[in-house]
Formats: C-alpha cells, structure tokens, sequence
C-alpha cells in the first residue's frame, strides 16, 4: 500500500467514526428498509478462495438516495447482487423490510425480486424484439399492481417513443426506458447498476437527474452503484467499498442537484 | 481453436454427426449400388445374358439363319421355356428350359458338370438345391402338364438371366425354396411329344449394345419375321433384369435424397455457427487486426473450423458407409436377387462426393465468417450493433395488442430468425415426413394385402388345378364346394403405341372375384366386352372405348376387342371378363382355379387334377413374413427420423438458446419464475413444431405416393396411412421436439443473473 493510500484510509476512518452519530440520527428519523448484518460471500475457483464481501454491514433507509462507490473488483458489485436476491450470501444476514433474505428459498427470491426490486442495468438489457412500451408492459406478468406503461414511460419523458424497438432508440433513451420499465413495478427498492456507464456525459446528467427524482419526489430508495465518485455528491448516502469490505459511510445534507455536477 | 470447439461442442458435433450421417448414407448407398450393379454387369457379360428375347408359337432353325442375318446380332440359340410343378418338393413351382448349345445365357456352375448340349439329366438352381438338400446326383422329378420327368441333377447352377423370378401363385415376392429353376437339354425332351421351341435369345454384338442399337435391332427383328404371334422384347422388358436394375437405381436415388437432407442440415448447421462463433470473438477479431495480423491468417483460422469438422465428419462417414451399409443391405439381397459375389465398390463418385461436400462446407464457413471479418478494426472492436426489428404486417392489426408478452416475444424472435426457424420447422417436417413414410409403408402393403385377399379376392381357399384337369372336373369340383371357376392365363396385349404382357383372368357365375374402379369403389364388371387394369391401360395409352389386339400366350390369333371398363388391382396387371364374353371369341373355358369359402381336406392334393390348395391366411402371413427388406428400410427410416430430429432441434436449441442467455438472465433478475421463462421459450419449439408437423404429414404422404407409384410395373400400389400411424407420426415427432426442448428449457435454471448485468460479449 502506497504512503497516500495509507493516509487516505486513516482520514476515511476518522470520517467514518465522525459520522457515526449523524448515520443513528438519520437511522431514527427514517424507517429502516434494509440492513446488512456481517454479510460475507465468498468465492470460490477451483482451489482457489476469496471473499468478495466480508462482513459487511450497512442500513439504507426508506426514501434514500443510496451511492455505492467502489473501484472495479472491490465488491460493490456483490453487494448489489446481494440486494437484489441474485445471489445468496455466504454468512450473515440481510433484512429487508423485516424479513432476512439469507433465509429466503430461489422461488422466495424470485418473488422479491418481483414484488420489490426494480433494477436499472449498465447495459440497458431491454428484450430487443419488444418495443419500449411492450417492454414496460412485461412487468403486468409477474406483478399485479403495476404502473400503467404509458404513465411510466411519461415519467421517464418517453411518450413518443412508445412503439419504438430498442435498435431504434439512443443509449439514453434505451436507459430511460429501462427506468421506465423498473419503475413501473412501483418496487420499494430501484437499484442501478452503472446506469450511465455506457452513456455520454450530457445524457447521463440527464439519467442521473431522472433516478434524483424517483427517490426525491416519489419517496422512491434508489441504490446506485458506480465507480464514478462524482456522483456522490448528489447522494442522500455514500457507501465506499473497497477490497470486498465497507470502507466509510457518509452523508450528505445538502446533496447537489444532478445538474450541478460534472464529471 | 481447441477452447472454441469445445466452447461450442455440441453445435461441432451436430455438424460433424450430419457431415458423417450425409456422407455415410450417400456412400454406403452408393457403394452398396455401384458394387451390386458391378457385380451384376460382371456376371452379365462373363455369362453371356442375351440382350433380345423372341416369344412365339414355334421357331425353326430357318428362323435362327433370319436372324443371325441381321446386322449388329452376334449369336441365336433356340428354346422351349415351360412351367411345371415338382411334387415332390411341396409343388413347389418349377420354370423349366429345355437348351439346345446353350452359349447363350451360360450357366454358373456351384457343383456338378458343366451343361452339355444332349446329356440327359437335370441342372438345378442353387438356392432350392441347397435349401431343400438337393446335391448333385440325386433324383428330382417334376411334371409338366401330364409330362412327368424323372432326372437326375447333374449340376447346381445359376443362371444370369434368372436373377430375380418369383412364381406365378406367388408374383409379389421372390421364394427361391419353393420356386425350382431348371435346365436341361433339349433332347430331355420324350420323343413321343411334339417339341416346338417357344423361344428364341438372342446375343447382340458389343459393338451394339447401346439402348438405342439394341432398338434398332428389335424392330429389324421384327421387320425380318414379320409375324404377329412374336413378343420381341429386350432387357429392360425382362422381369429379372429390370427388377434388379430397379432395385440399384432407387438405392442410387434413395443415397441422393437422404444425402442431400443431412447435408443441407450440416451445412446451415455451419453457417449458423460459424456466424455465432465469430460474432462472439468479435472484438478478439478486432484484436487480432489491430495487432496486424493480416485478414488472411484470420480468415484462415476461423474457415479453419469449418473445413476440419466438416473433413473428419465427411471422411469417418464415407469410410463407415462403406465399410457397413454394403454388406448389411446387400446381405438382405441374398434371397431376393441370385447374384454371386455381391459386395460393395467404391466409385469415383464417392471421392468426388466426399471432396466437394468438404469444399461446400469449406466455403460456406468462408462466407459465414466473412461478414465480421470485412469490417476495419476501429469497427469490429467496438460491440455490434443490435439487429434491425421491423414492425411486421400482423403487428398492424388490432389482434396483436392482445396478444400476451410471450406470444410476442416469440412471434418477433420467429421472424426476426428467420433461418433458425426455417431450419427448426425443416428438422421437424424432415423427421414427421420420415415416420409418416416409414409406418405408411406398412399401412400400404398391409392395406394392399387386404384388399387382394379381402375385397378383391373374397373365397377363403383357392384349389389350383392342373392343366390335366377338364372342364368337367372344375365344374363338379364347383359344384361340390359351392365354388366359383376361373381360368387364368399369360396374355399378351398390343395398342397402337405399346405392347405388354400381362395376364388375363376369366371368370365363371360366382361372387368371389370383385373389381374396383379407378376410385376403388366396387363396381360390377359389364359383359359388353373386356375390363382392363388401370396401370396396364396406362402402359398401354388406352382407355374406355378403345379397341386392343390381345392373345393367350402361344396362340397365332389375334383378338381385337373392345376396352369396356378400366378397374384397378394392385398385384396382378392385365384384363379380366366373364365366361361369356370370352366364349363368345370363340374360346373354350378352362378353369385353372375353383374359389370356395367351404373348407377343403389336405386329401384333395392327393387328386391328379389338382396341384395344389392355396388357403388364404397363410398366404397373407407368408406375404406379410417375407417383406424383410421393407421391415429394414422402415426401421432405418424412423431411426434416421428421430435422427435428424434430434441432431437438427439439439443444434437449433443450442444457438437460440445461447443467443438468449442474456434474455433470459435479464427476466430472471425482473422476478420471472424460471417455470414461466420455460413455457414461454418452449411455446415457440410448440408453434414451429406445429407448423413443422402440419407440412410433414404432407410431404410424408407425398414421399409415399412416389414410393408407391414408382415401386414396379406389375403393382398398383397406393398410399395408405392409418390414424394410427398419424397419431404414432406425431406423437413421436413431438416426443423428439418437446423433448430435445426440454434439455434446453431445463438450462434456465442454471443461468446465472449476475451474466444479465455484465456487459455484452
């Protein structure tokens, strides 16, 4: 470890005893939606074993706007599997809305998956033979209080592009419509893997802007994983993770407004 | 390369099994054929087997110096060809030449001496010899007529103008146990008897052995004899010669068909790979170009696959065709065809077929992988872009917004592949077409059978009689039993365009002979003149009307009758008219058979009037018992069938399941339940399965139709295909589909949703 990183790691550890007491504040205000308790994956590979998570512990509170941020491999991607019942974690445990994942069986994740998590992917993942509004409209088979698709994609400013396919639609709009699409299962948990890691700077202001709001005007928890730190600015809370554990959690009072940044 | 075949082992294989079953099919049929014809144009030429025939009432050796005359013909010998019964040996059927040189169509010797114009005694074929223990030495008598022959056998023989006969109660199936051929010399013959040569062969030089020399020489023939009571024919006229030539030619044909079936599935086998393969190591393509390797090395490396698979496939099934299917199917010839040393040959043809299917294989995954390979690396490195997708026609209509997310998904990713889902729909009608054939060839013979001995033919025994026996026998025999009597005797007929032999059958008061028309509906035969078979009146140009020339074999006179109706009849072709009409041409009536319903004693036998009681279950069982040769084919058939299915719906799984990992992943992470994502995968196999079905069962059909028509000129067969055999057609075609499905359908499980959040390979 280099003389900086050392320091680095010194200073976030301050931070993070510092912020403690604002984090159980915050933690009262706020219903409690999900809390990592000492949560480990582990890995596997022949002979060959690591941790991708180890013992990690968190909160996120209802209505929050959730950043995690994490260079490449530090584990923010497990982490984001966790919550969204893609994987299952190899100890600890994860409670969400009262009940602990850990315990859940695949058909019991499945309906989790279903009934509360939207999931907004780097890469968009729309079925490409189904136009956007079809592609919105796939969540009346698996949910039964969905959002009306034209309403969803209203909401994302889609409108007009309702009957388009994905292969005629820009990055951005394909992510909105992804958006779109998580959003219309009214989940209580939108998770968002890189959304604007595969799109420009000016449409990804724009995609950051949309997800801003979900969480802001609709009460919405959005949990966003990225690499890119200057989007911890516009986050309720920030979780950095490094080698597969929680390096510092903090939170801002004043988030900035999704425009206000540049990156 | 070795990570890539494995990567993609199943489609390799898929395509290596198609290459080796195309290949194996296409030269083991092939070889089998080529070394059977081989080996008949052998023993053809080493034998001597005349090119023309001349049938007639009497041939003296002044016709011989006629037509030794004629230009382009080599050699004429003069015979009397008879038929007899040995009674000792069951009355088994005896087709007997009296020879005089005998240079002419020469004798294979297995045993014995050679033959010997003037030596008194017996040359017998070798298949009846050896199964009813005959050797050389031992007495064999038979009767022809009331001529009794006590002789001993001299040799056991094979004659190459007698590779294939069948006996004239027995016309369906060759039975060489029960059916004697022998020869002997023309001095053999009593003296007491007047002796008339009914035959003459004729040897035509090498030089003018030509289709159309051969012709030319026939109408000289026929020029220079100038008689109407002669039949000239030649080879191809000849039942042995033309049922073995058949019999190649449709092997031939057959080895085409299914090569070129498995092969058109190899091939868009590779292409579809070989487009997968290389568009997932796209950017690697890319790489490798930035690094400067050159278009050339790359192409090489990915054509590479294509050739080596294609290769091994193509030469392990030429290999294995050949080594295999000549001795198996030429093995099943031994008791239909007399042929010695019938093994398989490998042609030219073979080799040729075998480099070209490589170099096909070679040069579609060339074009294949082509496409990615043009693009410039800047291009290549970065991900494809995604397919088009067009709103379709039936997306315009009202119907389609009520349509279900699945219904859509799958409707577009149909159209959207369109090749996948030809080949799936392709691989199903292709599997459906088989088993619908392959059980329809039972149906239709069983079906055939039916009607000969049930609708046709409706008296439970038939007592042959002897041509001792006269009328007044036949008709207390009738009268005894409550029978029906008929005469059945060889005809020949002449149109203006055409001349065929076939035979006539007459028929006295009685309902035990019904006919049916060219709908098969029954209908009543009239008696203002002569019905005459469908296919005969189609070999013939004739139809209802129309008057033929037409003569009992062996008679000078000729009749010239009124066509009155045309009636179908699967096995034997000719003509048929009551007692009648035929005593109104001034004929006698001679039965030759009594039909009775009443049981008739074993003792009858026994009697000199009759040679023999023909009890029609035993023959429907003998008939059903002899048809191995079509049992095989049936089974192989249904084993290709499932085959193809199976090779074509797991290759096919394969690609568009892999094509919609990242699908399928993605609905997984959405909260699908994997049940849902497999109904709604399999419902599509279901829709192209469907389709696939609807068009086998008529290509099935079809494919029947043209084996029924094409079978041989004496049988009328067509197509029958039970419910039982479209229900069995089906079931099984959508037992192979659902189930290959399945395996696939079964993976979605297993898909890992973390690969839904990766980027695109």
């Amino acid at each position: 470890m280099s003389e900086k990183e050392k320091t680095d790691q010194e200073l976030e550890v301050v931070d993070l005893e510092a912020e403690e007491e604002t984090e159980e504040k915050a933690a009262e205000e706020k219903n409690v939606l999900i809390e990592f308790k000492k949560v480990c994956k582990k890995y596997s590979q022949g002979e060959h074993e690591f941790y991708a998570l180890k013992d990690a512990s968190l909160t996120i509170s209802e209505g929050e706007m959730v950043v995690i941020l994490g260079p490449s491999g530090a584990g923010k991607s497990t982490l984001l599997n966790l919550l969204g019942g893609m994987d299952s974690a190899t100890s600890g445990e994860i409670w969400f809305d009262g009940n602990d994942l850990t315990t859940y069986s695949d058909n019991q994740l499945t309906q989790y998956r279903a009934q509360n998590v939207g999931v907004v992917f780097q890469f968009y993942n729309l079925i490409p033979t189904l136009t956007a509004y079809e592609n919105v409209a796939l969540m009346k088979d698996i949910k039964n209080d969905t959002m009306d698709p034209k309403e969803a994609l209203s909401a994302v400013g889609l409108a007009d592009h309702m009957h388009q396919f994905p292969s005629q639609m820009s990055g951005g709009e394909q992510q909105r419509t992804s958006i779109a699409r998580a959003i219309a299962k009214n989940p209580k948990l939108l998770l968002c893997d890189e959304p604007t890691g595969a799109l420009d700077t000016g449409t990804g202001k724009e995609v950051l802007k949309l997800l801003q709001e979900m969480s802001r005007s609709k009460g919405r928890t959005v949990v966003m994983v990225t690499h890119n730190s200057f989007f911890a600015d516009v986050a309720d809370t920030v979780i950095r993770v490094k080698n597969g554990g929680i390096q510092s959690v903090v939170h801002n009072d004043k988030p900035k407004d999704a425009e206000e940044i540049n990156w | 390369m070795w990570r890539d075949l494995r990567k993609n082992k199943t489609q390799f294989i898929s395509i290596f099994l198609m290459s080796l079953l195309g290949m194996l099919v296409f030269v083991g049929l092939d070889s089998e054929s080529a070394g059977a014809g081989h080996a008949a144009d052998v023993y053809y030429a080493q034998y001597n087997l005349c090119d023309i025939w001349i049938s007639g009432a009497g041939f003296s050796d002044d016709d011989i110096r006629t037509a030794k005359k004629i230009k382009g013909v080599a050699d004429v010998e003069k015979r009397l060809s008879l038929t007899g019964t040995a009674e000792d040996f069951n009355d088994a059927y005896v087709y007997a030449n009296f020879l005089t040189s005998g240079n002419i169509n020469r004798l294979l010797l297995y045993d014995g001496v050679p033959y010997q114009e003037g030596e008194e005694g017996v040359w017998l074929e070798e298949w009846f010899a050896r199964t009813n223990n005959i050797h050389v030495g031992d007495p064999f008598s038979f009767k022809i007529d009331s001529m009794k022959f006590e002789m001993t056998v001299k040799g056991i023989i094979d004659s190459p103008e007698y590779v294939y006969y069948v006996s004239e109660e027995n016309t369906m199936y060759p039975n060489y146990s029960k059916c004697a051929l022998v020869f002997l010399s023309a001095d053999s013959f009593p003296d007491q008897v007047n002796m008339i040569y009914n035959q003459l062969v004729v040897d035509v030089d090498d030089a003018y052995t030509s289709d159309a020399s051969v012709d030319a020489i026939k109408g000289r023939l026929e020029a220079a004899f100038d008689r109407e009571d002669i039949a000239v024919t030649d080879r191809d006229q000849n039942l042995s010669f033309a049922t073995f030539d058949a019999e190649v030619k449709q092997h031939q044909a057959m080895g085409i068909m299914f090569a070129a079936v498995f092969l058109a599935i190899a091939l868009l086998g590779i292409v579809t790979t070989m487009a997968r393969v290389t568009a997932g190591q796209r950017t690697q393509i890319g790489t490798l170009k930035a690094l400067g390797f050159s278009k050339a090395t790359i192409t090489l490396h990915y054509v590479s696959y294509g050739f080596v698979i294609s290769a091994l496939g193509c030469i392990a099934g030429a290999w294995i065709g050949y080594l295999t299917m000549p001795p198996w199917i030429l093995g099943m010839f031994k008791g239909n065809y007399l042929i010695p040393d019938l093994k398989g040959a490998m042609t030219t043809k073979d080799i040729v077929a075998t480099a070209v299917a490589i170099i096909i294989s070679t040069l579609v995954s060339f074009f294949a992988c082509r496409k990615e390979l043009k693009d410039v690396p800047a291009v290549t490195l970065k991900p494809p872009a995604p397919k088009k997708v067009r709103h379709s026609a039936i997306e315009k209509s009202r119907l389609w917004l009520k349509l279900d997310f699945s219904t859509q998904w799958n409707l577009r990713d149909v159209f959207r592949n369109k090749m996948r889902s030809m080949m799936g729909i392709l691989g199903v009608v292709g599997c459906a077409m088989l088993l619908i054939c392959g059980f329809g060839c039972f149906d239709s013979i069983g079906g055939l059978v039916d009607k000969m001995y049930g609708e046709l033919m409706t008296a439970r025994n038939k007592i042959m009689l002897s041509a001792d026996a006269g009328y007044d026998y036949a008709y207390d025999l009738a009268a005894s039993y409550r029978g029906q009597m008929i005469e059945e005797t060889s005809v020949e007929l002449i149109s203006k365009t055409a001349k065929k032999s076939g035979s006539a059958t007459i028929i006295d008061k009685g309902n035990y002979v019904h006919i049916q028309d060219r709908d098969l509906k029954p209908v009543h035969l009239t008696r203002d003149g002569i019905a005459m078979t469908m296919k005969m009146a189609n070999m013939l140009g004739v139809d209802v009307g129309d008057f033929i020339k037409w003569h009992k074999v062996g008679d000078d006179e000729w009749q010239y009758t009124r066509v009155s109706q045309i009636y179908r009849d699967p096995s034997i072709q000719g003509i048929t008219m009551y007692r009648s009409v035929y005593e109104q041409m001034e004929f006698d009536f001679h039965p030759t058979a009594v039909l009775t319903n009443r049981s008739v004693p074993a003792s009858l036998t026994d009697e000199d009037e009759v040679t023999s009681v023909l009890n029609v279950q035993e023959m429907k069982r003998a008939f059903s018992e002899q048809l191995e040769i079509l049992n095989a084919m049936v089974y192989v058939m249904v084993l290709a069938a499932v085959l193809l299915g199976v090779v074509v719906l797991y290759n096919l799984g394969v690609l568009s399941f892999v094509e919609k990992t990242r699908e399928v992943a993605t609905l997984k992470v959405l909260g699908f339940k994997s049940q849902k994502i497999r109904g709604i995968l399999q419902k599509q196999n279901i829709w192209l399965t469907v389709i696939g079905i609807a068009l086998g069962l008529y290509a099935g059909w079809f494919m029947l139709y043209v084996l029924c028509t094409t079978v041989s000129d004496t049988l009328d067969m067509y197509p029958i295909i039970s419910v039982p055999t479209y229900i069995y057609s089906i079931f099984g075609t959508f037992l192979v589909s659902i189930g290959v499905n399945f395996m696939f359908s079964g993976k979605v499980k297993t898909i890992d949703m973390v690969d839904a959040l990766k980027g695109v390979e």
